[in-house]
């Protein structure tokens, strides 16, 4: 603000590019504000769908990129069912947060990750899995024939070194980005709230939305895919730190082996169920599986689904004594692991956790949540 | 001599009338109501200058009567049209009345003494009429006319028809004064040959139930802008006092609420046009009426594009202080201890959903086209007549020789639908009197 004059630039193209990240319905919003009024967030967070599609519509780029609406979505579909215009607010927004992470990543990747077409994104994706495939069935060939022969599995091997040198990285690029995320979305507001009230702010808003959300069918239906998915993944992340950290936890069979049972079919459950409802939409379906099937959509599921398979597989034969046959899953596994990681989880769909847990932080810190 | 027929005798169909009656063309006006007059009659003042609607619309109404050659053919719908431009033949259902209408002089007696109460569709049900009524003091013709399903006579309750031995009730026969009760009266069909056919059925309001997440029918404080009109009205429920339907009170706040089935693709996707300037007007009618009540109408656009509208929105904006928010409304809640309504929406100025109170809600409805009619005419995918060519032929249909005016080709308002009557029937004439056809002797 220099002398009440407040300088916004505008660009142009932002509409056209929403628009091809699956924002089909931009152009048609008029402005009435119901997605806002009837989202079951609206009762407890400030936030307004209605301006930030506005803005997109308009271009204002730094306006999108500060705002947290888009990230507070959770993607219940009320807004949808309710729009006089026939539009998809909660696509439009997906398409949003997909034009926000292009501008978070200063590495470029994700422009191409969300921007590029299916085939492109197959094969950039098969690219990177036939050189892990080569990776590991001809570098590291000898050695895993050398660990399949010792009648062992738990071994904290030299295997790792590249999907952890990929994690690190990625994490890396991640924080990064999350940091220009973060200092997009503080920009222009005031830190009023503290710490520990904000972070009590978001735990009793969640509990209740999503508990509300759970009363309805079709959410409830999502909300447990969509808790699966965090519950595999969580203890994915879980065992692939204990292993690396606290070998001897995988002395304890029945445990260990529970956790791994557990991680991996929650995730292919979680994965499989959305990707099957995807592949066989017919009239029952309800539209959340018709209307986000964008690129990014399926790819976040399809990377996603056959390393859970692997890993399943991996203590399937285990437990079969097929040991040979174990090692190979666990080469798959890892082989379908770099490509996950390098693209999806840090580029991604799957990056959202992070821009979402930024927004919700700074929504409660600069008093976006109404609960006093 | 040739003639005209206009189906529908609101306001637009009574100008039409006027204007070709002038001209020495026989005119018949059919009407499904018993009293032409239409919506307007509903009304209790006009936008942008506040008129008195019946002031304006009862002397033309009485006019229709002056003029030997316009004939009025009340409580009857068109059956059948055929033919062509010059020699249409049209079918008309006369229903009965149960009045001798040559008889009935419209005193009322019988209105008075009748023992069956049931809701006035006149004051939208906010009020009661007999079963025997006139519908409404300034009708033309004033006439009285029984309502069958309700007559006790016509319609007997089935335990009552058992118990009693001959016909029952009868008060209305015993006491007309001109003997003119005629319970035995049967339909008739009439047939007409006609030059032209104007159509000015107009429309009716499009029913907020279908909207349930604003709470119509099962609020009693929320209102439609007719009901509210009726409200009002020196002639409606409650003689012109604003109340609420749950205790009787005064309201303190009342909202007006725009584009109700209106510019939204699940209910009809035009705009209704006179919303904006109607809901206005109410509330400035609600300010005359209690000077101490907050009027606040939430709307999505202000569409205030004839002459004088935007004067008479800032006027009420300045003059009345009425509040205008923009955002639509999407939910109402009543709160069931005070009956209050809290109705939410996206503040769209400040950016965030808010949920405000008020002891009153007023809906503006959509309108919808009475266009279900037995006419060869095409409708557009909305119901609306379909015009010959919206830019140089706007009261032709797709049929020469027959015409639309007023709402059912379009949403619109009084004075468009007035000036397009005007334009029907000079087009109309020139048919009429460029063919002659025998008129048949008619009932009157």
């Amino acid at each position: 603000m220099v002398g009440g004059t407040e300088f916004i630039s505008i660009n142009p193209n932002v509409n056209r590019e929403v628009f091809k990240l699956g924002g089909k319905s931009l152009l048609e919003c008029y402005q009435c504000g119901s997605c806002t009024a009837v989202c079951p967030l609206s009762e407890e967070l400030d936030v307004s769908f209605r301006r930030a599609i506005r803005y997109t519509q308009l271009g204002v780029e730094e306006k999108i990129l500060g705002d947290i609406s888009p990230w507070s979505c959770n993607l219940h579909g009320d807004c949808t069912d309710s729009c006089p215009r026939g539009a998809s607010p909660s696509e439009i927004l997906a398409a949003i947060r997909r034009y926000q992470s292009i501008k978070y990543d200063w590495t470029g990747i994700t422009k191409w990750w969300n921007g590029s077409s299916f085939a492109s994104k197959l094969v950039g994706y098969l690219v990177i899995f036939g050189l892990s495939l080569l990776l590991y069935f001809g570098f590291f060939w000898q050695s895993i024939l050398a660990y399949a022969s010792t009648g062992k599995l738990v071994v904290l091997s030299e295997l790792l070194i590249p999907v952890a040198v990929v994690f690190v990285i990625s994490l890396a690029i991640l924080a990064s980005n999350g940091y220009r995320a973060y200092k997009f979305m503080i920009k222009d507001k005031k830190k009023e709230v503290g710490l520990v009230k904000s972070l009590k702010h978001i735990a009793s808003f969640f509990i209740k939305v999503e508990s509300d959300a759970m009363k309805v069918g079709h959410k409830r239906e999502r909300i447990l895919e969509h808790t699966l998915i965090l519950i595999g993944l969580g203890l994915f992340i879980l065992l692939g730190i204990l292993y690396v950290l606290v070998p001897k936890f995988f002395e304890f069979k029945v445990i260990s082996r529970l956790l791994i049972y557990v991680a991996s079919i929650t995730l292919v459950i979680g994965v499989g169920s959305p990707l099957m409802k995807r592949i066989t939409a017919g009239e029952k379906t309800h539209w959340y599986y018709k209307k986000f099937t964008h690129p990014t959509d399926w790819m976040s599921l399809i990377t996603l689904l056959p390393p859970a398979i692997m890993l399943l597989l991996v203590f399937v034969f285990y437990d079969l004594s097929m040991l040979s046959h174990a090692y190979i899953a666990f080469a798959l596994f890892l082989s379908f692991m770099i490509p996950f990681i390098l693209l999806e989880f840090a580029f991604g769909k799957h990056t959202h956790w992070l821009y979402k847990v930024i927004a919700y932080y700074v929504g409660a810190r600069t008093g976006y949540f109404r609960g006093d | 001599m040739s003639s005209v027929l206009i189906v529908g005798g609101g306001v637009a169909g009574i100008q039409a009338a006027l204007d070709l009656a002038e001209q020495g063309i026989d005119v018949y006006i059919v009407d499904k109501a018993p009293s032409v007059g239409g919506k307007m009659a509903y009304l209790d003042k006009t936008f942008p200058t506040l008129d008195c609607a019946s002031c304006i619309l009862a002397p033309k109404m009485a006019a229709l009567l002056r003029y030997p050659n316009i004939k009025l053919i009340m409580n009857s719908e068109v059956q059948d049209v055929s033919g062509r431009a010059g020699n249409f033949k049209v079918k008309i259902l006369k229903k009965p009345t149960y009045v001798d209408w040559s008889k009935c002089n419209g005193c009322g007696v019988c209105t008075e003494k009748c023992p069956t109460k049931v809701p006035n569709e006149y004051n939208m049900g906010l009020s009661q009429r007999r079963a025997i009524y006139i519908m409404f003091p300034q009708a033309v013709p004033k006439r009285a006319i029984i309502d069958a399903e309700h007559c006790m006579r016509l319609n007997p309750p089935p335990k009552a028809k058992e118990k009693a031995k001959g016909p029952l009730c009868g008060v209305c026969e015993r006491n007309c004064p001109t003997k003119a009760i005629r319970y035995d009266q049967q339909p008739e069909i009439l047939e007409l040959n006609v030059s032209a056919v104007i159509v000015a059925t107009g429309m009716e309001l499009y029913d907020p139930r279908n909207l349930p997440e604003l709470g119509y029918g099962k609020y009693q404080n929320v209102y439609t802008n007719l009901e509210f009109e009726r409200l009002v009205s020196a002639t409606g429920p409650t003689n012109g006092e604003i109340v609420r339907k749950s205790d009787g009170k005064h309201p303190k706040k009342i909202a007006w609420i725009q584009c109700v089935g209106s510019r939204d693709i699940r209910f009809n996707h035009y705009c209704s046009a006179y919303c904006c300037m109607a809901a206005t007007k109410q509330a400035i009618l609600a300010k005359e009426h209690l000077p101490e009540v907050q009027c606040t109408v939430y709307y999505m656009d202000i569409r205030a594009f004839g002459k004088g509208f935007n004067e008479f929105l800032e006027r009420a904006k300045k003059e009345f202080g009425i509040n205008y928010i923009r955002g639509k409304v999407v939910r109402i809640d009543e709160i069931p201890e005070t009956k209050n309504l809290k109705i939410v929406y996206e503040d769209t100025a400040e950016s965030y959903m808010k949920a405000d109170e008020y002891d009153m809600v007023v809906l503006s409805v959509a309108i919808t086209p009475n266009s279900k009619l037995p006419l060869p005419v095409e409708l557009t995918k909305d119901g609306f007549i379909q015009l010959k060519d919206p830019y140089l032929d706007p009261v032709s249909t797709t049929v020469e020789g027959i015409f639309v005016v007023g709402a059912v080709a379009g949403a619109k308002d009084i004075p468009d639908s007035v000036t397009e009557a005007s334009a029907a029937a000079a087009r109309a004439a020139l048919i009429a009197k460029r063919f002659s056809c025998p008129t048949p002797e008619v009932v009157k």
